[in-house]
């Protein structure tokens, strides 16, 4: 699946952010920077797949050493 | 995914180009009328007397409707810009509901260049409830490191 970002744009110009295709925290950093670009951000929800990353690279680190 | 999040639209100054792009794709009559400003200039009303308030992007009051008055937006100290609309052309069309569909125009208009700007594919749909969905698709990986960019 190709990564995304998917922006929903409502009539009075709520807007919701997020991305697809990925996992982890790497494009968090465009995601919030289009919302400030956007206007002013209300609500930020972290999803687990964040934290699956977080363990993944935990996991790697440990079979390495 | 690891983030989901809501924002409210916010004209900015960094955006002047996006509210020019988004009135005229509200109003296509006024594509080559609006005036942009480095300073902000006065406004006028419908008798052609001059407004106490100014802006720095303007729609002048033959461009809006008969007996209108200089429709206009404001940058704010704060890098906000205000639209400023009198009550007889809030009340003639100009209203909150017509901001909103600015709003989402505004927003598109952001979106897509920052899209662009990224290299990405830019894709726009509109949902049965009046929503609009815009992909923006990173292109193939390694299109995407020649392009120098990156998530």
């Amino acid at each position: 699946m190709a990564s995304e970002i998917v922006v929903t744009i409502g009539k009075g110009g709520i807007v919701t952010i997020e991305g697809e295709g990925y996992h982890g925290p790497v494009c968090d950093t465009q995601l919030r920077a289009l919302a400030v670009d956007l206007g002013d951000i209300e609500a930020v929800e972290t999803k687990p797949e964040f934290f699956e990353q977080t363990r993944s690279n935990v996991q790697t680190q440990n079979i390495g050493g | 995914m690891s983030e989901y999040i809501k924002a409210r639209t916010v004209f900015k100054v960094d955006h002047l180009d996006c509210l020019v792009q988004a009135l005229q794709d509200i109003n296509p009559h006024w594509s080559g009328k609006i005036e942009v400003h480095e300073k902000p200039v006065a406004l006028f009303g419908y008798h052609g007397d001059r407004r106490a308030e100014s802006a720095e992007i303007v729609i002048r009051r033959e461009h809006v409707r008969n007996g209108a008055n200089d429709i206009g937006f404001k940058v704010q100290a704060d890098g906000t810009v205000s639209a400023i609309i009198s009550a007889f052309d809030q009340q003639s069309g100009n209203d909150a509901e017509w901001l909103g569909t600015l709003s989402q125009h505004y927003a598109f208009r952001v979106t897509e260049q920052r899209g662009v700007a990224m290299g990405c594919d830019v894709i726009k749909t509109v949902n049965e409830d009046g929503t609009w969905r815009v992909v923006l698709r990173q292109p193939e990986v390694e299109a995407w490191q020649q392009a120098g960019r990156g998530w």
